[in-house]
Protein backbone atom coordinates (compact mmCIF):
# COMPACT_ATOMS: atom_id res chain seq x y z
CA UNK A 1 0.00 0.00 0.00
CA UNK A 2 3.02 2.49 0.99
CA UNK A 3 5.08 0.98 -1.57
CA UNK A 4 1.97 2.20 -4.21
CA UNK A 5 1.29 5.40 -2.76
CA UNK A 6 5.40 6.11 -3.15
CA UNK A 7 4.92 4.79 -6.84
CA UNK A 8 2.14 7.60 -7.72
CA UNK A 9 3.81 10.69 -5.87
CA UNK A 10 6.86 9.76 -8.50
CA UNK A 11 5.13 9.00 -11.21
CA UNK A 12 5.32 12.65 -13.74
CA UNK A 13 1.45 13.55 -14.48
CA UNK A 14 0.07 15.16 -17.42
CA UNK A 15 0.62 19.07 -17.05
CA UNK A 16 -2.76 20.95 -16.94
CA UNK A 17 -2.58 23.41 -19.60
CA UNK A 18 -6.35 24.50 -19.55
CA UNK A 19 -7.70 25.59 -23.08
CA UNK A 20 -4.78 27.53 -24.38
CA UNK A 21 -1.15 26.22 -24.08
CA UNK A 22 0.58 29.74 -23.06
CA UNK A 23 3.90 28.29 -21.81
CA UNK A 24 4.06 27.13 -25.66
CA UNK A 25 2.76 30.03 -27.20
CA UNK A 26 5.08 32.23 -25.37
CA UNK A 27 7.61 30.11 -26.18
CA UNK A 28 7.31 29.78 -29.90
CA UNK A 29 6.86 34.05 -29.75
CA UNK A 30 9.87 34.60 -27.85
CA UNK A 31 11.32 32.16 -30.27
CA UNK A 32 10.64 33.53 -33.27
CA UNK A 33 11.44 37.32 -32.27
CA UNK A 34 14.89 36.04 -30.78
CA UNK A 35 15.52 34.69 -33.90
CA UNK A 36 15.42 38.09 -35.63
CA UNK A 37 16.34 40.34 -33.18
CA UNK A 38 19.64 38.52 -32.86
CA UNK A 39 20.50 39.43 -36.47
CA UNK A 40 19.26 43.11 -35.82
CA UNK A 41 21.64 44.26 -38.93
CA UNK A 42 20.30 41.99 -41.27
CA UNK A 43 16.74 42.59 -40.15
CA UNK A 44 16.31 45.88 -38.79
CA UNK A 45 19.06 48.06 -40.19
CA UNK A 46 19.41 46.41 -43.78
CA UNK A 47 15.66 47.18 -44.73
CA UNK A 48 15.83 50.61 -43.40
CA UNK A 49 18.94 51.40 -45.18
CA UNK A 50 17.65 50.16 -48.42
CA UNK A 51 14.27 51.69 -47.75
CA UNK A 52 16.15 55.24 -47.63
CA UNK A 53 18.36 54.17 -50.62
CA UNK A 54 15.06 53.78 -52.38
CA UNK A 55 13.71 57.35 -50.72
CA UNK A 56 16.77 59.18 -52.08
CA UNK A 57 16.91 57.47 -55.23
CA UNK A 58 13.56 58.55 -55.99
CA UNK A 59 13.69 61.39 -54.55
CA UNK A 60 16.53 62.76 -56.90
CA UNK A 61 14.86 61.19 -59.83
CA UNK A 62 11.23 61.96 -59.37
CA UNK A 63 10.85 64.50 -56.51
CA UNK A 64 12.74 67.80 -57.92
CA UNK A 65 10.56 70.36 -59.81
CA UNK A 66 7.23 70.66 -57.00
CA UNK A 67 6.32 67.36 -58.63
CA UNK A 68 3.16 66.53 -55.98
CA UNK A 69 -0.08 64.24 -56.09
CA UNK A 70 -3.07 65.91 -55.77
CA UNK A 71 -1.89 68.73 -53.32
CA UNK A 72 0.50 66.74 -51.48
CA UNK A 73 4.60 66.93 -52.55
CA UNK A 74 5.42 64.03 -54.01
CA UNK A 75 8.12 62.65 -51.30
CA UNK A 76 5.51 62.27 -48.71
CA UNK A 77 3.19 60.61 -50.83
CA UNK A 78 5.88 58.01 -51.92
CA UNK A 79 7.25 57.86 -47.70
CA UNK A 80 4.14 55.77 -46.53
CA UNK A 81 4.27 53.51 -49.33
CA UNK A 82 7.82 52.63 -48.93
CA UNK A 83 7.30 52.01 -45.33
CA UNK A 84 4.49 50.10 -45.07
CA UNK A 85 6.04 48.04 -47.78
CA UNK A 86 8.89 47.53 -45.91
CA UNK A 87 7.07 46.23 -43.05
CA UNK A 88 5.36 44.10 -45.20
CA UNK A 89 8.14 42.20 -47.03
CA UNK A 90 10.24 41.88 -43.43
CA UNK A 91 6.81 40.11 -42.04
CA UNK A 92 6.60 37.82 -45.35
CA UNK A 93 10.66 37.09 -44.12
CA UNK A 94 10.47 36.52 -40.60
CA UNK A 95 7.74 33.72 -41.09
CA UNK A 96 8.56 32.08 -44.36
CA UNK A 97 12.62 31.94 -43.98
CA UNK A 98 12.32 30.78 -39.90
CA UNK A 99 9.83 28.03 -41.33
CA UNK A 100 11.88 27.37 -44.36
CA UNK A 101 14.82 26.67 -42.54
CA UNK A 102 13.19 24.35 -40.09
CA UNK A 103 11.94 22.18 -42.47
CA UNK A 104 14.86 22.33 -44.62
CA UNK A 105 17.51 21.15 -41.64
CA UNK A 106 14.85 19.00 -39.86
CA UNK A 107 14.09 21.00 -36.89
CA UNK A 108 10.67 21.66 -37.58
CA UNK A 109 9.61 18.64 -35.12
CA UNK A 110 10.46 20.74 -32.19
CA UNK A 111 7.93 23.28 -33.43
CA UNK A 112 5.63 20.05 -34.41
CA UNK A 113 5.97 17.44 -31.34
CA UNK A 114 5.17 19.80 -28.78
CA UNK A 115 1.17 19.97 -27.40
CA UNK A 116 0.28 22.88 -29.57
CA UNK A 117 -2.18 23.43 -31.56
CA UNK A 118 -2.31 24.64 -34.73
CA UNK A 119 -3.97 27.75 -33.42
CA UNK A 120 -1.36 28.65 -31.29
CA UNK A 121 1.26 27.72 -33.36
CA UNK A 122 0.41 30.25 -36.23
CA UNK A 123 -0.33 32.92 -33.55
CA UNK A 124 3.17 32.68 -32.14
CA UNK A 125 4.32 32.84 -36.12
CA UNK A 126 2.10 35.84 -36.88
CA UNK A 127 2.36 37.78 -33.76
CA UNK A 128 6.59 37.14 -34.09
CA UNK A 129 6.32 38.72 -37.93
CA UNK A 130 3.95 41.48 -37.20
CA UNK A 131 6.18 42.17 -34.27
CA UNK A 132 9.04 42.66 -36.23
CA UNK A 133 7.30 44.61 -39.09
CA UNK A 134 6.39 46.85 -36.56
CA UNK A 135 9.76 47.33 -35.29
CA UNK A 136 11.03 48.18 -38.83
CA UNK A 137 8.15 50.18 -39.72
CA UNK A 138 8.67 52.44 -36.00
CA UNK A 139 12.59 53.08 -37.37
CA UNK A 140 12.03 53.43 -41.00
CA UNK A 141 9.36 56.19 -39.91
CA UNK A 142 11.81 58.01 -37.56
CA UNK A 143 14.77 57.73 -40.14
CA UNK A 144 12.40 58.96 -42.56
CA UNK A 145 11.26 62.02 -40.69
CA UNK A 146 14.30 63.41 -40.97
CA UNK A 147 13.99 64.34 -44.88
CA UNK A 148 10.77 64.68 -45.00
CA UNK A 149 7.52 66.13 -43.32
CA UNK A 150 5.56 63.38 -41.35
CA UNK A 151 2.05 63.95 -41.14
CA UNK A 152 -0.04 61.92 -38.51
CA UNK A 153 -3.85 62.32 -40.22
CA UNK A 154 -5.73 59.69 -38.63
CA UNK A 155 -2.72 57.35 -36.27
CA UNK A 156 -5.40 54.50 -35.46
CA UNK A 157 -5.41 53.80 -39.60
CA UNK A 158 -1.90 53.63 -39.40
CA UNK A 159 -1.90 51.34 -36.35
CA UNK A 160 -4.87 49.27 -37.69
CA UNK A 161 -3.19 49.18 -41.68
CA UNK A 162 0.16 48.01 -39.85
CA UNK A 163 -1.41 45.33 -38.28
CA UNK A 164 -3.58 43.91 -41.04
CA UNK A 165 -0.78 44.37 -43.70
CA UNK A 166 1.73 42.36 -41.68
CA UNK A 167 -0.74 39.85 -40.75
CA UNK A 168 -1.48 39.59 -43.78
CA UNK A 169 1.95 38.40 -45.12
CA UNK A 170 2.78 36.86 -42.21
CA UNK A 171 0.69 34.43 -43.18
CA UNK A 172 1.39 34.36 -46.89
CA UNK A 173 5.01 33.67 -45.82
CA UNK A 174 3.49 30.90 -43.38
CA UNK A 175 1.66 29.36 -46.22
CA UNK A 176 4.34 30.06 -49.04
CA UNK A 177 7.35 27.87 -46.72
CA UNK A 178 4.67 25.05 -45.55
CA UNK A 179 4.47 24.39 -49.72
CA UNK A 180 7.62 24.76 -50.53
CA UNK A 181 10.20 21.99 -50.60
CA UNK A 182 13.10 24.06 -51.46
CA UNK A 183 14.31 27.01 -51.34
CA UNK A 184 13.92 27.48 -54.56
CA UNK A 185 10.01 27.29 -54.19
CA UNK A 186 10.09 29.88 -51.51
CA UNK A 187 12.20 32.46 -53.80
CA UNK A 188 9.57 31.90 -56.55
CA UNK A 189 7.02 32.72 -54.15
CA UNK A 190 8.39 35.82 -53.53
CA UNK A 191 9.31 36.59 -57.39
CA UNK A 192 6.58 35.79 -58.64
CA UNK A 193 3.90 36.86 -56.05
CA UNK A 194 5.21 39.40 -53.65
CA UNK A 195 7.22 41.95 -55.91
CA UNK A 196 4.83 42.20 -58.55
CA UNK A 197 2.39 42.76 -56.08
CA UNK A 198 4.34 44.87 -54.53
CA UNK A 199 5.08 46.85 -57.56
CA UNK A 200 2.01 46.98 -58.99
CA UNK A 201 -0.36 48.63 -55.73
CA UNK A 202 0.86 52.13 -56.21
CA UNK A 203 3.62 52.43 -53.76
CA UNK A 204 5.66 54.71 -56.28
CA UNK A 205 2.87 56.27 -58.21
CA UNK A 206 -1.00 57.20 -57.84
CA UNK A 207 -2.91 54.42 -59.55
CA UNK A 208 -4.92 57.30 -62.00
CA UNK A 209 -1.52 57.07 -63.55
CA UNK A 210 -2.30 53.68 -65.05
CA UNK A 211 -4.18 54.02 -67.87
CA UNK A 212 -7.83 53.25 -67.93
CA UNK A 213 -8.95 49.97 -68.52
CA UNK A 214 -6.08 48.70 -66.18
CA UNK A 215 -7.10 49.99 -63.44
CA UNK A 216 -9.16 47.45 -62.13
CA UNK A 217 -6.39 45.30 -61.70
CA UNK A 218 -4.74 47.59 -59.00
CA UNK A 219 -8.03 47.40 -57.32
CA UNK A 220 -8.05 43.72 -57.69
CA UNK A 221 -4.66 43.72 -55.74
CA UNK A 222 -5.11 43.43 -51.64
CA UNK A 223 -1.74 45.30 -51.69
CA UNK A 224 -3.44 48.54 -53.47
CA UNK A 225 -5.39 48.65 -50.18
CA UNK A 226 -2.71 47.97 -47.54
CA UNK A 227 -0.96 50.49 -49.23
CA UNK A 228 -4.18 53.45 -50.12
CA UNK A 229 -5.32 52.93 -46.27
CA UNK A 230 -1.86 53.10 -44.76
CA UNK A 231 -0.95 56.01 -46.67
CA UNK A 232 -4.47 57.67 -45.59
CA UNK A 233 -3.21 57.51 -42.15
CA UNK A 234 -0.38 59.77 -43.03
CA UNK A 235 -1.37 62.47 -45.56
CA UNK A 236 -5.54 62.29 -45.17
CA UNK A 237 -7.21 63.63 -47.86
CA UNK A 238 -10.34 62.01 -49.37
CA UNK A 239 -9.85 59.95 -52.27
CA UNK A 240 -9.23 56.71 -50.52
CA UNK A 241 -10.94 53.58 -50.34
CA UNK A 242 -11.06 52.97 -46.37
CA UNK A 243 -13.83 51.24 -46.06
CA UNK A 244 -13.33 49.12 -48.87
CA UNK A 245 -10.08 48.39 -48.02
CA UNK A 246 -11.11 47.63 -44.33
CA UNK A 247 -13.25 44.60 -45.75
CA UNK A 248 -10.77 43.31 -48.08
CA UNK A 249 -7.64 43.27 -45.85
CA UNK A 250 -10.28 41.61 -42.98
CA UNK A 251 -11.37 39.12 -45.68
CA UNK A 252 -8.14 38.34 -47.30
CA UNK A 253 -6.26 38.06 -43.79
CA UNK A 254 -9.50 35.44 -42.46
CA UNK A 255 -9.61 33.20 -45.58
CA UNK A 256 -5.33 32.99 -45.09
CA UNK A 257 -5.82 32.43 -41.34
CA UNK A 258 -8.31 29.18 -42.60
CA UNK A 259 -5.91 28.32 -45.38
CA UNK A 260 -2.71 28.46 -43.05
CA UNK A 261 -4.90 26.57 -40.18
CA UNK A 262 -5.57 23.98 -42.56
CA UNK A 263 -2.46 22.93 -43.50
CA UNK A 264 -1.14 23.17 -39.93
CA UNK A 265 -4.34 20.69 -38.61
CA UNK A 266 -3.75 18.83 -41.55
CA UNK A 267 -0.35 18.50 -41.49
CA UNK A 268 0.35 19.46 -44.53
CA UNK A 269 3.50 18.63 -46.39
CA UNK A 270 4.90 18.55 -42.54
CA UNK A 271 3.76 15.44 -41.29
CA UNK A 272 3.68 12.21 -43.24
CA UNK B 1 41.61 21.57 -69.34
CA UNK B 2 39.56 19.01 -68.14
CA UNK B 3 39.33 20.10 -65.21
CA UNK B 4 38.92 23.62 -65.89
CA UNK B 5 35.50 23.12 -68.20
CA UNK B 6 34.53 20.53 -65.55
CA UNK B 7 34.54 23.40 -62.67
CA UNK B 8 33.01 25.85 -65.23
CA UNK B 9 30.44 23.12 -66.24
CA UNK B 10 29.67 22.76 -62.16
CA UNK B 11 29.42 25.97 -61.61
CA UNK B 12 26.89 26.96 -64.36
CA UNK B 13 24.73 24.27 -63.81
CA UNK B 14 24.82 25.59 -60.25
CA UNK B 15 23.51 28.60 -61.17
CA UNK B 16 21.10 27.43 -63.87
CA UNK B 17 18.96 25.25 -61.27
CA UNK B 18 19.27 28.04 -59.28
CA UNK B 19 17.43 30.34 -61.76
CA UNK B 20 14.46 31.19 -59.57
CA UNK B 21 17.56 33.33 -57.30
CA UNK B 22 19.18 34.64 -60.31
CA UNK B 23 18.05 35.48 -63.41
CA UNK B 24 14.45 35.18 -63.17
CA UNK B 25 14.45 37.64 -60.01
CA UNK B 26 16.68 39.82 -62.46
CA UNK B 27 14.09 40.10 -65.09
CA UNK B 28 11.08 40.29 -62.88
CA UNK B 29 12.67 43.43 -60.48
CA UNK B 30 13.90 45.30 -64.14
CA UNK B 31 10.85 44.89 -65.54
CA UNK B 32 9.23 45.93 -62.03
CA UNK B 33 11.36 49.25 -61.77
CA UNK B 34 11.00 50.19 -65.35
CA UNK B 35 7.56 50.12 -65.33
CA UNK B 36 7.01 51.91 -62.13
CA UNK B 37 9.66 54.95 -63.00
CA UNK B 38 7.49 54.92 -66.20
CA UNK B 39 4.52 55.63 -64.81
CA UNK B 40 5.38 57.97 -61.73
CA UNK B 41 7.67 59.36 -64.82
CA UNK B 42 5.00 59.70 -66.89
CA UNK B 43 4.63 63.82 -66.81
CA UNK B 44 8.20 64.24 -67.86
CA UNK B 45 9.03 61.74 -70.88
CA UNK B 46 7.30 59.74 -73.21
CA UNK B 47 6.19 56.42 -71.33
CA UNK B 48 8.11 54.07 -73.86
CA UNK B 49 11.00 55.47 -73.79
CA UNK B 50 11.86 55.82 -69.88
CA UNK B 51 11.15 52.26 -69.92
CA UNK B 52 13.23 51.56 -72.25
CA UNK B 53 15.83 53.75 -70.92
CA UNK B 54 15.54 52.11 -67.09
CA UNK B 55 15.69 48.45 -69.06
CA UNK B 56 18.58 49.18 -70.69
CA UNK B 57 20.24 50.34 -67.83
CA UNK B 58 18.98 47.78 -65.90
CA UNK B 59 20.78 45.05 -67.96
CA UNK B 60 24.02 46.13 -67.09
CA UNK B 61 23.34 46.38 -63.81
CA UNK B 62 22.13 43.27 -63.23
CA UNK B 63 24.89 41.79 -65.66
CA UNK B 64 27.78 42.96 -63.14
CA UNK B 65 25.22 42.71 -59.95
CA UNK B 66 24.98 38.43 -60.77
CA UNK B 67 28.59 38.38 -61.96
CA UNK B 68 29.34 38.83 -58.45
CA UNK B 69 26.57 36.83 -56.70
CA UNK B 70 27.04 33.55 -58.59
CA UNK B 71 30.65 32.84 -57.62
CA UNK B 72 30.09 34.68 -54.18
CA UNK B 73 27.09 32.67 -53.13
CA UNK B 74 28.75 29.28 -54.67
CA UNK B 75 31.73 29.58 -52.95
CA UNK B 76 30.38 30.79 -49.64
CA UNK B 77 27.72 27.85 -50.36
CA UNK B 78 31.16 25.14 -50.73
CA UNK B 79 32.71 26.57 -48.06
CA UNK B 80 29.52 25.68 -45.78
CA UNK B 81 29.08 22.61 -46.70
CA UNK B 82 33.10 21.46 -46.70
CA UNK B 83 32.50 20.66 -50.51
CA UNK B 84 34.84 23.09 -51.07
CA UNK B 85 37.21 20.05 -50.14
CA UNK B 86 36.26 18.53 -53.43
CA UNK B 87 37.58 21.66 -55.72
CA UNK B 88 40.61 22.35 -53.69
CA UNK B 89 41.72 18.55 -53.74
CA UNK B 90 40.88 18.07 -57.34
CA UNK B 91 44.19 18.80 -59.85
CA UNK B 92 43.44 21.97 -60.84
CA UNK B 93 45.81 24.75 -61.06
CA UNK B 94 44.91 28.48 -59.76
CA UNK B 95 44.77 30.15 -62.54
CA UNK B 96 42.64 27.30 -64.24
CA UNK B 97 40.62 27.85 -60.99
CA UNK B 98 40.27 32.06 -61.83
CA UNK B 99 39.38 31.39 -65.55
CA UNK B 100 36.71 28.94 -64.59
CA UNK B 101 34.95 31.01 -61.73
CA UNK B 102 35.48 34.10 -63.64
CA UNK B 103 33.72 32.16 -66.98
CA UNK B 104 31.17 30.91 -64.79
CA UNK B 105 30.28 34.12 -62.64
CA UNK B 106 30.65 36.35 -66.54
CA UNK B 107 28.03 33.48 -67.57
CA UNK B 108 25.75 33.87 -64.80
CA UNK B 109 26.25 37.85 -65.01
CA UNK B 110 25.40 37.46 -69.52
CA UNK B 111 22.11 34.96 -68.76
CA UNK B 112 20.72 37.21 -66.64
CA UNK B 113 20.88 40.81 -68.09
CA UNK B 114 20.49 39.64 -72.20
CA UNK B 115 16.87 38.85 -71.39
CA UNK B 116 16.70 42.34 -69.92
CA UNK B 117 18.19 43.69 -72.51
CA UNK B 118 16.41 42.03 -75.26
CA UNK B 119 13.41 43.71 -73.41
CA UNK B 120 14.81 46.68 -73.76
CA UNK B 121 15.68 46.64 -77.72
CA UNK B 122 12.34 45.20 -78.37
CA UNK B 123 10.79 48.23 -76.80
CA UNK B 124 12.62 50.59 -78.69
CA UNK B 125 13.03 48.90 -82.04
CA UNK B 126 15.04 45.78 -82.69
CA UNK B 127 18.07 45.46 -83.01
CA UNK B 128 18.75 48.23 -80.64
CA UNK B 129 21.27 51.10 -81.21
CA UNK B 130 24.36 49.27 -81.83
CA UNK B 131 23.56 45.52 -80.52
CA UNK B 132 27.26 44.12 -81.13
CA UNK B 133 28.52 46.90 -78.80
CA UNK B 134 26.33 46.36 -76.01
CA UNK B 135 26.85 42.75 -75.86
CA UNK B 136 30.63 43.72 -75.82
CA UNK B 137 30.13 45.92 -73.10
CA UNK B 138 28.48 43.35 -71.42
CA UNK B 139 30.83 40.33 -71.91
CA UNK B 140 33.41 43.10 -70.32
CA UNK B 141 31.00 44.22 -67.62
CA UNK B 142 30.75 39.98 -66.27
CA UNK B 143 34.61 40.01 -66.70
CA UNK B 144 35.36 42.67 -64.38
CA UNK B 145 32.96 42.02 -62.01
CA UNK B 146 33.16 38.01 -61.63
CA UNK B 147 36.38 38.82 -60.23
CA UNK B 148 35.27 40.56 -57.85
CA UNK B 149 32.79 37.97 -56.71
CA UNK B 150 35.50 35.49 -56.27
CA UNK B 151 37.11 37.94 -53.81
CA UNK B 152 33.75 37.87 -51.95
CA UNK B 153 33.51 34.60 -52.11
CA UNK B 154 36.47 33.90 -50.73
CA UNK B 155 36.93 36.34 -47.87
CA UNK B 156 33.19 35.53 -46.78
CA UNK B 157 33.05 33.40 -43.87
CA UNK B 158 28.83 33.31 -42.92
CA UNK B 159 26.18 34.43 -44.96
CA UNK B 160 26.05 38.22 -42.83
CA UNK B 161 29.20 39.06 -44.30
CA UNK B 162 27.58 38.49 -47.92
CA UNK B 163 24.69 40.52 -46.50
CA UNK B 164 26.67 43.12 -45.84
CA UNK B 165 29.22 43.29 -48.68
CA UNK B 166 25.94 43.39 -51.31
CA UNK B 167 23.72 45.41 -48.68
CA UNK B 168 25.90 47.53 -47.54
CA UNK B 169 28.64 48.55 -50.45
CA UNK B 170 27.06 47.02 -53.56
CA UNK B 171 24.02 47.91 -53.76
CA UNK B 172 24.33 51.61 -52.27
CA UNK B 173 27.17 52.00 -54.81
CA UNK B 174 24.70 50.65 -57.94
CA UNK B 175 21.57 53.29 -56.68
CA UNK B 176 23.90 56.15 -57.42
CA UNK B 177 25.84 54.99 -60.93
CA UNK B 178 23.19 56.07 -63.18
CA UNK B 179 20.34 53.58 -62.79
CA UNK B 180 17.69 55.84 -62.10
CA UNK B 181 19.03 59.30 -62.44
CA UNK B 182 21.50 59.57 -65.20
CA UNK B 183 25.17 60.48 -63.69
CA UNK B 184 25.58 63.68 -65.72
CA UNK B 185 22.01 64.77 -64.10
CA UNK B 186 23.38 64.23 -60.57
CA UNK B 187 23.78 66.77 -58.38
CA UNK B 188 27.61 67.33 -57.21
CA UNK B 189 29.38 65.80 -55.51
CA UNK B 190 27.67 62.57 -55.92
CA UNK B 191 28.23 63.22 -59.68
CA UNK B 192 31.70 63.47 -59.34
CA UNK B 193 31.35 59.88 -57.11
CA UNK B 194 29.73 58.50 -59.35
CA UNK B 195 32.41 58.58 -61.88
CA UNK B 196 34.52 56.45 -60.25
CA UNK B 197 32.10 53.55 -59.85
CA UNK B 198 32.40 50.87 -62.42
CA UNK B 199 28.43 50.14 -62.16
CA UNK B 200 28.44 53.65 -63.93
CA UNK B 201 30.62 53.06 -66.37
CA UNK B 202 28.75 50.02 -67.79
CA UNK B 203 25.46 51.22 -67.02
CA UNK B 204 25.77 54.47 -68.80
CA UNK B 205 27.74 53.11 -72.12
CA UNK B 206 25.68 49.98 -72.50
CA UNK B 207 22.84 52.15 -72.06
CA UNK B 208 23.57 54.30 -74.95
CA UNK B 209 24.85 51.34 -76.69
CA UNK B 210 21.27 49.61 -75.95
CA UNK B 211 18.66 52.23 -76.78
CA UNK B 212 20.54 55.31 -77.53
CA UNK B 213 21.10 58.76 -76.42
CA UNK B 214 24.37 60.16 -74.53
CA UNK B 215 26.36 58.02 -72.17
CA UNK B 216 28.27 60.55 -69.63
CA UNK B 217 31.44 59.50 -70.16
CA UNK B 218 33.26 58.53 -73.72
CA UNK B 219 32.66 54.47 -74.62
CA UNK B 220 36.45 53.59 -74.90
CA UNK B 221 37.23 55.26 -71.42
CA UNK B 222 34.71 52.61 -69.95
CA UNK B 223 36.42 50.26 -71.68
CA UNK B 224 39.12 50.68 -70.00
CA UNK B 225 38.06 51.07 -66.49
CA UNK B 226 36.27 47.88 -66.59
CA UNK B 227 39.59 45.68 -68.27
CA UNK B 228 41.77 47.30 -66.15
CA UNK B 229 39.58 46.33 -63.17
CA UNK B 230 39.07 42.69 -64.40
CA UNK B 231 42.93 42.79 -64.70
CA UNK B 232 43.23 43.78 -61.63
CA UNK B 233 40.86 42.15 -59.40
CA UNK B 234 41.82 38.40 -61.49
CA UNK B 235 45.28 38.92 -60.44
CA UNK B 236 44.55 39.61 -56.66
CA UNK B 237 42.54 36.69 -56.39
CA UNK B 238 45.16 34.15 -58.08
CA UNK B 239 47.43 35.72 -55.40
CA UNK B 240 44.41 34.40 -52.63
CA UNK B 241 43.94 31.48 -54.72
CA UNK B 242 47.73 30.64 -55.01
CA UNK B 243 48.47 31.21 -51.19
CA UNK B 244 44.65 29.40 -50.46
CA UNK B 245 43.60 32.27 -48.46
CA UNK B 246 40.85 30.62 -46.32
CA UNK B 247 40.49 27.66 -48.36
CA UNK B 248 43.55 24.92 -46.84
CA UNK B 249 44.61 25.47 -42.97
Amino acid sequence: MQQQQQRDSTTPLPREMGAINWIGFATLFSKEVRRFAKVYMQTVAAPVVTTLLFFAVFALALGGAGRSVGDVPFLEFLAPGLIIMTMAQNAFQNTSSSIMIAKNQGTIVDVLMPPMTSGELAVGYVAAAVLRGLVVGLVTIAVVALFVRIHLAHPLLIALYGLLGTMMLGLLGIAGAIWAEKFDHIAAVTNFIVTPLTFLSGTFYPIERLPENWRFVAHLNPFFYMIDGFRHGFIGGNDSFIGTGIAVLVAVNAGLWLLVLRMLSTGYKLKS
Amino acid sequence: MLSLWSLYLREVRRFLRGWAFMAAPALINALMYAGVFALGGAERDDDGQVFAWMLAGQAAFWCGMNAVVGPTIQLVIDKMHRTIQDVVQAPIDPHQWLIAYVGAGTTAGLMSGLPVALFAVIVTGFPGNAPLSALALMVLTGLAFAPLGLLVGLWAEKWDHVGGAFGLILTPIAFFSGLVVPVAAMPEPLRSLAFGSPFAWSVETTRAALVGGSASLPVWNAVLGLAAMSLVLSLFAWRLLVSGYRLRA
